[in-house]
């Protein structure tokens, strides 16, 4: 019952982390209602004041990211970009709430340096979007720096930044009540820091997501383009930002340049860009996750076959292939248990799945699936089906191996009697023509010698060794019939017509099969006809088509039945990948013959 | 008359020498693949050549394939295939297309020198010639309903010598009688089996084969 209580405890644990998310929405929520009421009477403070476009872009941005925060933390717990997507929309809002006069001080206060968080948000965001984990070392390495950049300067605005001695304030320039000194030095150099941090890591995040798109690892997660693509335009929008606030540009600045208005308006268009990007990826991710959910049960009534069929419709990619390892084969095989060659294509990704550490087997699809984690959504009760269908393509696969060995004993048997046929035929049989040549130079000479008693005795030998020819002819067809291989089943089939105690009707496709397929049908009609000729008078009847590859044919007599004696004509067919049946009229047999 | 020899075994080879040379037939060569076969006919055109159906190298139906170029590109020179098999099967193969100068016998026949000789004066005359075992094989063949009983014993006979590929005149000689009894066995024996009237000689060995094979 191992699985029911894993469950029960990623629910509970779930239920946990939707904690966090919950409250910083609410507070996100509060944040959107101060930044509207901000617009209406701090026209010196806040961007959203200043024109109907910059309201409408700050507020479609913060509340497109809450809402994709939320929902990414409540379908997503086990990954940080819900959580991270909602701390990114109260980054962004921040500093409009700072900007509210209305607002209490201390709210105001402590929105400031939540600003600062803004680009560390991002560029984490941006490396570890979609799955919330980093790929890279490096990318691990700038996540750290981020947080710890990011935490370490939100601390320093909080408690170093001195608004009221800072000669450009504008948000806010009211004191800090936080403030641990008061020192005009230490202000600027803080706001000047937290602006460096922001240009450091954008640029940082650029140069890793760039250098990363150039090499183009393959078979990998990749952060699909239209996250990635406006996540990156937003660091460079950092970077000019950030580059314009920097003192010894203009000083005095003014907020409300034109510019500052431009780049506040492409900045709220590149985050509603991202939050549509992610919401985009949710919803797939989603409507994937409800088609697996299935899965277990459409395993188990073994719906449309196979679990490749299964996937295939749920992730929308006609391309998906299930490999299954078999350790005892020391292959991979299909779900019918066919060989497969697992072979990494560019555009493929590869997801394995795993029970227990044992690896059950590997699923290649589109590398676009990235947002959602496979090995993950194949859950434990659709896993136990999974083994299912691994256990069956083990099985048939072993068939296979079998019915491949089977053919390979096949065809050396019949290396073995063909060689048999040719030693009777060139050696036994020349031998004793040979001898018959001789016995009748004996049989002139004796004549000659006028011994008429030693020539009848020769003559009487000759005829011996004629009728031995004849049995060994008898011997070697019966061993190996030659005019199969040498002009084909149908010649063959006459001969063995000429040969026959019983009439036998032939209507067969006149043309050349494979060796194999020639051998086995040769041998289930030679068999069959053998096996009804006991006592009985009435003709066998063979007729057959061909189509698609197909060869099906009918051997038709009354005395035909499963018998022992078709065993190993059966087995030939069967060898091939064929079927006999037998009817109420003789049997019936399909068999490749491409 | 040339012939050569073709034939891989070198014991059988000699004898068959041997017994064209008492009966006073010039062998120009003895080879032992059809290679040398083909270069020996296109070079010294000789009157007849004895081929064994299995040579080197696959020993399988390399007889037959030499035999057929021989007829398509020398078309004067007789052929005459050795076979161990009794298969009708294989004597098509060989006669199908080119029935004319082109004989198919039994390999234990060879050392008969009557028949050997006999055999290569037919084709060379032009005749077919079909192994009589193989014939004999065909007329005991069980049938469903059996369009040989409508025919009298005489007639029997006529027609498995036809299948042998003998002429009319061949027929004649060989049951004594006059060839204008031969013509009108003959001509009886087509008629209850619905053949074709007469085709000429080895046209009508075909017709008369691929009937007892149907």
């Amino acid at each position: 019952m191992m699985p029911e209580t894993e469950t029960v405890g990623i629910e509970r644990f779930h239920r946990l982390r939707l904690v966090p998310p919950g409250l910083l929405t609410l507070i996100g929520i509060a944040f959107l209602y101060w930044v509207a009421r901000g617009a209406d009477n701090s026209v010196e403070s806040t961007f959203v004041a200043q024109s109907t476009w910059t309201l409408a872009t700050a507020q479609a941005a913060g509340g497109a990211l809450l809402l994709v925060g939320l929902g990414g933390a409540i379908t997503r717990p086990d990954r940080m970009i819900g959580l991270l997507t909602t701390g990114l929309a109260l980054a962004w809002l921040a500093p409009e709430v700072a900007g509210w006069s209305g607002a209490p001080l201390w709210v105001r206060h402590t929105a400031l340096p939540l600003g600062t968080m803004f680009t560390p948000l991002l560029v984490v965001i941006g490396l570890l979007y979609p799955l919330g984990k980093a790929r890279a070392r490096s990318d691990r390495r700038l996540v750290k720096a981020s947080y710890l950049f990011g935490a370490a300067m939100t601390m320093a605005v909080g408690l170093l930044y001195q608004p009221f001695l800072d000669l450009d304030c504008w948000r806010i320039c009211s004191p800090n009540p936080l403030v641990l000194f008061d020192n005009p030095d230490v202000s600027r150099s803080v706001i000047d820091l937290s602006l460096w941090m922001a240009i450091a890591l954008s640029s940082s995040f650029l140069w890793l997501a760039l250098n990363r798109r150039l090499a183009r690892s393959q078979h990998q997660v990749k952060a699909p383009w239209y996250v990635i693509g406006p996540i990156g335009f937003l660091a460079l929008a950092e970077i000019v930002h950030a580059s314009l606030l920097l003192p010894g540009l203009q000083f005095p600045v003014d907020p409300f340049a034109q510019r500052f208005m431009t780049l506040f308006i492409i900045r709220a268009g590149l985050l509603i860009a991202v939050g549509f990007g992610i919401a985009w990826d949710l919803i797939r991710d989603l409507r994937i996750r409800w088609s697996l959910a299935g899965l277990a049960s459409d395993l188990e009534e073994g719906a449309s076959g196979s679990l490749a069929s299964i996937l295939a419709q749920a992730l929308n990619d006609d391309t998906v292939e299930v490999a299954y390892w078999i350790p005892r084969l020391q292959r991979h095989v299909d779900a019918n248990g066919r060989t497969v060659v697992p072979s990494p294509e560019p555009g493929r990704a590869v997801t394995m799945i795993e029970s227990s550490g044992t690896l059950l087997g590997l699923v290649m699809h589109s590398s676009k699936l990235a947002a959602t984690d496979l090995e993950r959504e194949i859950g434990s009760a659709a896993r136990l089906a999974v083994d299912n269908e691994r256990l069956r393509a083990e099985l048939l696969a072993q068939a296979n191996e079998i019915r491949e060995s089977q053919g390979r004993i096949v065809s050396a048997t019949d290396a073995t009697r063909r060689a048999l046929e040719r030693d009777l035929h060139d050696g036994a049989q020349q031998s004793l023509l040979a001898l018959s040549y001789k016995l009748r130079i004996a049989r002139t000479e004796a004549r000659r010698a006028g011994s008429e008693d030693s020539a009848a005795q020769i003559e009487k030998a000759t005829e011996e060794t004629l009728a031995t020819i004849e049995a060994v002819r008898k011997v070697a067809h019966g061993i190996f019939p030659s005019i199969l291989v040498d002009a084909g089943l149908i010649r063959a089939l006459e001969s063995l017509r000429e040969r026959s105690a019983i009439p036998v009707d032939i209507s067969l496709p006149d043309k050349r099969f494979s060796e194999l397929t020639e051998m086995a049908v040769y041998q289930l009609i030679a068999d069959a006809i053998e096996a009804t000729t006991s006592g009985v008078v009435d003709g066998v009847s063979v007729s057959g088509t061909e189509s698609d590859g197909w060869l099906t044919f009918e051997v038709t007599h009354p005395n035909l039945r499963v018998g022992y004696a078709l065993t190993h004509a059966v087995d030939r067919i069967g060898a091939l990948e064929g079927s006999v049946v037998f009817t109420e009229a003789g049997l019936r047999a399909e068999i490749p013959c491409e | 008359m040339r012939v050569v020899v073709a034939e891989d075994v070198m014991l059988t080879r000699e004898g068959i020498v041997h017994v064209l040379e008492e009966a006073g037939i010039e062998v120009i060569a003895e080879v032992a693949d059809p290679g040398a076969l083909l270069r020996v006919v296109s070079t010294r055109q000789p009157d007849a050549a004895l081929i064994d159906i299995r040579m080197p190298p696959t020993h399988t139906d390399e007889g037959i394939v030499a035999a057929r170029q021989i007829r398509e590109t020398e078309p004067e020179v007789g052929v005459l295939v050795l076979s161990q098999f009794l298969d009708s099967g294989y004597a098509m193969e060989v006669l199908e297309g080119h029935p004319e100068r082109t004989g198919y016998l039994l390999k234990e026949r060879i050392f008969d020198g009557a028949v050997l000789v006999d055999a290569l004066n037919r084709v060379m005359e032009g005749e077919t010639v079909v192994d009589p075992t193989i014939v004999t094989r065909l007329l005991g063949r069980r049938r469903l309903e059996d369009p040989l009983e409508r025919l009298t014993p005489r007639e029997r006979e006529v027609l498995s010598l036809v299948a042998e590929g003998l002429s009319n005149k061949g027929i004649a000689e060989r049951l004594v009688v006059t060839e204008r009894t031969v013509e009108a066995h003959v001509t009886q024996v087509f008629l209850k089996l619905g053949l074709d009237g007469s085709p000429g000689s080895h046209r009508r060995v075909l017709a008369v084969l691929a009937f007892l094979r149907a």
